[in-house]
């Protein structure tokens, strides 16, 4: 495993090790009734919500079981809670098991997403629900 | 390659890589053929002034590290809304030695 390949690793279990500490706590919030928290810096400073707002609601109401409530508070929930579920586990079977399969799949997406046939749909989708975000007050 | 050219090239480009690689950057351009100076003269680097700047101000949405093709990491940085702020800062240290590490690859790429 080269240096890059070590950083990339180590991103992706801190990460995944930060998600579920961050989804953890803000359960334990809501079952406690406390106060809803804000984990967005540009929401918190301009009240606008930035174009990722939502994903831990989205995955909390997918932790709750509620599919349909998590689309309708934001699809990238329900990729963040698939990534979340798989990438963190590959990576520590990756690195126990002294294989890079996680690696060449990273490199592969980071290669198709420099294409613009993918990054301007994807552009254009991330700015759709920023503004479908804005118009529904998140 | 021609030690005088090649110490203009470091004198030149100096600010594009970690200080620690300099030797190394120097010592491959030494043994590197004439034919290949304009190929390494023609490479554009990435400035990690300017990707401070924007990390500054794009830092919470991963701008930063789409810009010096970290595409992964910036998608990462994109849906977690700068790792709730926490990376975006973490980020505002990090992306020039960052750039710096991606301007180096970017010449190994090209001479190799």
């Amino acid at each position: 495993m080269n240096p890059g390949m070590r950083q990339v690793y180590f991103y992706l279990i801190l990460l995944g090790v930060a998600g579920y500490l961050w989804i953890g706590w803000v359960y334990f919030n809501i079952e406690s009734n406390r106060e809803p928290l804000v984990g967005c810096l540009i929401k918190s400073v301009t009240g606008l919500p930035c174009p990722s707002c939502g994903t831990t609601r989205s995955v909390i109401h997918l932790v709750s079981g509620d599919f349909i409530g998590s689309l309708k508070t934001s699809p990238l929930g329900v990729i963040s809670f698939t990534a979340l579920l798989f990438v963190p586990f590959w990576a520590l079977w990756d690195i126990s098991m002294g294989q890079i399969g996680l690696f060449r799949l990273y490199r592969k997406a980071e290669i198709l997403l420099r294409k613009p046939v993918v990054f301007i749909p994807f552009i254009a989708l991330m700015l759709l629900n920023w503004v479908w975000g804005i118009s529904k007050g998140l | 390659m021609d030690a005088q050219r090649v110490d203009m090239f470091m004198m030149a480009n100096s600010k594009f890589f970690e200080s620690h690689h300099l030797m190394q950057v120097r010592d491959r351009m030494l043994s590197l053929d004439d034919g290949r100076w304009m190929m390494v003269q023609s490479l554009s680097f990435y400035d990690p002034t300017t990707t401070l700047i924007v990390s500054l101000i794009g830092g919470g949405l991963g701008i930063d590290r789409f810009m010096i093709g970290d595409t992964g990491m910036g998608i990462a940085k994109l849906l977690t809304c700068g790792g709730l702020g926490v990376w975006a800062i973490i980020d505002l240290f990090l992306i020039m030695g960052a750039a710096r590490e991606k301007n180096l690859d970017k010449l190994t790429r090209a001479i190799i």
